[in-house]
């Protein structure tokens, strides 16, 4: 193939193309999240609205309704609607344009949640918002608008302002956004009920503390409930809690790890690790990998083993202004190389290894069980009452019963032998007893009793 | 640990006689779709074998396989094995039904004696994501709650919560998030299992189908939802997997002529009442000849009466006999 030369004698242009195309958020951006987060992405909108009508204030009253059909997506609050300015100038931009208003320990910061979820979902989007000064309507088409790629703009439909003076009836206030010609992968989720049923259990992992503070949210009807966050605290055993600044101040961490127990009576191993929060909001669950420091390595905190199951740490990082949180943009994982993580990240080290000692000390325990009459670890652990977060009593370290040393009475060992079970029904008959313990036992009894010397 | 066959002589359970012989009708109906003898049958045939016996009598099916998770159970399934072309496999279902061939059509029933959980659901998945069409799954699993009317409200408040975190503990992430404690009641446990049961079969249809073309696409048609109890309250759900270019040879199976026949949770209860040998041919007696409508002076109770009208086809008859 020939190749055109280049034309010396001919300035070469400096400019480089570098415009955004429409298929970048359409089609690429939405392939970076789940459709579960996406949807908790647009519960984050609706909790930063909360947050903005309530401050500090309980959300009591407020509700998020999100309904998924074959058909249509909706979700409605009634969380204050979007203002005029916010519409006009921010709600609809792809990223989020400086100076854009914030809301104090927020949970929106990128400014492509909104937009990723309906791209996400479906190729025709109808936002409705009333606000205390402003209502409009949105109707995106998302055909029509890709096929325009130099329009940028989307169009209010029956914008309208309160009389002069007035404002908008508090009750109207909030969103309702709709989604129909749903893609057929998505309208497909939502055809299976255990689809919903894991959407559920994101969403509630997701927004716990918000809805702890009063939102009510609900997923076809059903109100969703979180689980309260617990660890182990008793005399005995006390879980390691931390705090400390970051970024000058601005953002405040929370630590704290110790043991726990899953509400199942089988310990369900997928339930133990790091949670973390930003802005009371889960980014990261029961994380077992080197990203919450299960590093392994001699000196470190080992890797995640299921002997660790019942290791729970919980980290909050807080702060007023969003961006200075360690998150990623779909909120499902921390930004390892923030600095502010990685200090933390020490920490979490730090505070979970006297945790993981004692667990290693639990099993050392349970493996000579044979011949110790003791298990003080064992008991501890069984004993101690889970407690909520706000009620825990905490220390710097983690604290736990010494591992038992003194012997009670002669060592004992062990005898584990199997026998046919008809054999075993004849010899319980025969003992009159109604466990193979018992049989074992008592057969051991008879036979130093009647056959060893003394 | 003995399995169930230790405590339960699965030959005379008097419901599970009934569900055996309905289900057995159903499957002879499958001969729209080809000669039920060639069918396969897979089944949990503990050492009384009742449905192998039952299905090679009556269905002529020859390609057999029961899987018998109790390693102690093993010999003594050996020797009670009553037909030479039962194949006896020694494992835990998770492990023996990947090792079979499934490419053939296969009546599979998962007669478990526990409850649902983790490890039953993997054989449902296991099902959807190999078995051809034409194959039939039928679960059984033990849905047991205590008859709320002989406990006071608090204490049925206690064991239905129980049993609500032991089923989440259980079938991890997989409860209907409308599913409250109070919904586990009585039958409502078996419900709720079908849902679950129902749900994970949907879901692993859908992604089998994903990569298929349409006239290829699998459905399962939900046939069977019996609740009975012998002992414990028990749910047997099951269906037909079919390709949707079969669905006129399904209609021509006539399934929802045979009255037992559930597609949907609308259950059909199975029950057995107590009656008299004398008492039977008396109530036989009467339906053959139904136009002669004097009145009844036998004295069973009318709602005896009327279960066995429902059964009767399948009413199980127990005599002592020496051999």
């Amino acid at each position: 193939m020939a190749r055109r030369k280049a034309n010396p004698a001919q300035p070469i242009p400096l400019e480089v193309k570098a415009d955004p195309t429409k298929e970048f958020f359409i089609e690429m951006l939405t392939r970076d999240i789940e459709l579960k987060h996406a949807i908790v992405d647009l519960v984050d909108n609706c909790a930063d609205g909360a947050r903005r009508i309530r401050k500090q204030q309980p959300f009591d009253g407020l509700h998020v309704r999100i309904e998924t059909g074959t058909d249509t997506f909706v979700i409605k609050d009634n969380c204050g609607g979007i203002s005029e300015k916010l519409a006009r100038h921010y709600a609809f931009c792809f990223g989020r344009p400086a100076g854009t208003p914030s809301v104090k320990h927020s949970v929106g910061q990128f400014g492509v949640g909104m937009k990723r979820a309906l791209f996400k979902l479906g190729k025709r989007a109808e936002i409705e918002s009333t606000s205390a000064k402003f209502a409009f309507r949105v109707v995106i088409d998302v055909d029509d608008w890709q096929n325009k790629p130099e329009d940028w703009t989307f169009e209010f439909q029956d914008p309208r302002r309160p009389k002069k003076g007035r404002l908008f009836a508090k009750g109207k206030w909030g969103t309702r956004i709709e989604v129909s010609r749903l893609h057929p992968s998505v309208a497909s989720e939502f055809g299976l009920e255990n689809f919903g049923i894991r959407l559920g259990a994101d969403i509630a992992a997701a927004h716990l503390y918000t809805m702890e503070k009063g939102l009510k949210i609900s997923l076809n009807g059903n109100r969703l409930k979180g689980q309260p966050l617990t660890l182990q605290q008793s005399k005995e055993i006390k879980p390691a809690y931390e705090e400390m600044e970051l970024e000058g101040g601005k953002v405040k961490v929370r630590l704290y790890a110790g043991v726990s127990r899953s509400k199942q009576p089988r310990e369900d191993p997928k339930e133990a690790g790091w949670y973390i929060f930003c802005n009371d909001r889960l980014v990261l669950g029961a994380d077992k990998s080197d990203v919450t420091g299960w590093i392994g390595g001699r000196a470190d905190v080992p890797k995640y083993h299921p002997q660790y199951a019942r290791f729970r740490g919980y980290a909050f990082f807080d702060s007023d202004d969003a961006g200075l949180l360690p998150w990623n943009t779909t909120k499902t994982g921390v930004d390892e190389n923030s600095k502010c993580y990685r200090t933390v990240q020490q920490r979490m080290m730090n505070l979970m290894q006297p945790v993981i000692g004692f667990f290693n000390a639990v099993k050392d325990e349970t493996d000579r069980a044979e011949e110790a009459l003791k298990t003080p670890l064992r008991d501890a652990l069984q004993k101690a009452p889970l407690k909520k977060l706000a009620e825990l009593e905490t220390g710097d370290v983690f604290v736990a019963p010494k591992p038992d040393v003194i012997r009670d009475g002669p060592r004992v060992g062990k005898i584990l032998y199997k026998k046919p079970l008809t054999e075993i029904k004849r010899v319980q008959k025969a003992l009159g007893v109604g466990t193979y313990h018992e049989a074992g036992e008592k057969t051991f009894e008879h036979f130093l009793r009647t056959e060893c010397d003394d | 640990m003995p399995g169930s066959g230790e405590h339960v002589d699965y030959s005379i359970r008097p419901a599970k006689h009934v569900e055996r012989k309905m289900m057995c009708e159903a499957f002879r109906r499958l001969s729209a779709l080809g000669p039920v003898k060639d069918y396969r049958y897979v089944g949990l045939g503990s050492f009384y074998f009742a449905d192998f016996v039952l299905f090679h009598k009556s269905l002529g099916i020859t390609n057999m396989c029961s899987i018998e998770a109790d390693p102690d159970a093993a010999p003594r399934c050996e020797f009670n094995r009553p037909f030479g072309c039962i194949e006896i496999r020694e494992g835990h279902s998770n492990d023996e039904l990947p090792k079979l061939a499934w490419d053939a059509p296969t009546i599979l029933w998962l007669d478990y004696d526990g409850k649902l959980d983790e490890s039953k659901l993997a054989d449902v998945r296991f099902f959807c994501a190999n078995a051809q069409p034409g194959s039939m799954l039928v679960v059984t699993v033990n849905a047991h709650m205590p008859l709320s009317s002989k406990f006071s409200e608090q204490r049925i408040r206690q064991i239905n919560n129980k049993e609500l975190t032991r089923l989440q503990g259980h079938v991890s992430g997989r409860v209907p998030l409308d599913v409250k404690a109070r919904d586990l009641t009585d039958w409502g446990l078996a419900r709720v299992c079908r849902r679950i049961i129902d749900n994970e079969i949907k879901e692993w249809l859908r992604d089998r189908n994903a990569s298929l073309g349409e006239a290829t696409r699998l459905r399962y048609k939900q046939l069977l939802n019996f609740h009975y109890r012998d002992t414990s309250r028990m749910l047997t759900v099951g269906g037909l997997l079919y390709r949707e270019g079969q669905e006129d040879a399904v209609a021509r199976c006539t399934f929802e002529d045979l009255d037992f026949i559930c597609g949907d949770s609308e259950r059909y209860l199975i029950e057995v009442p107590y009656l008299t040998y004398l008492e039977r041919r008396h109530l036989d007696q009467r339906r053959i000849a139904a136009e002669v409508a004097s009145p009844d002076t036998s004295g069973i109770p009318k709602d005896h009466a009327d279960a066995y009208g429902k059964i009767y086809r399948y009413f199980p008859a127990f005599a002592e006999v020496e051999l």
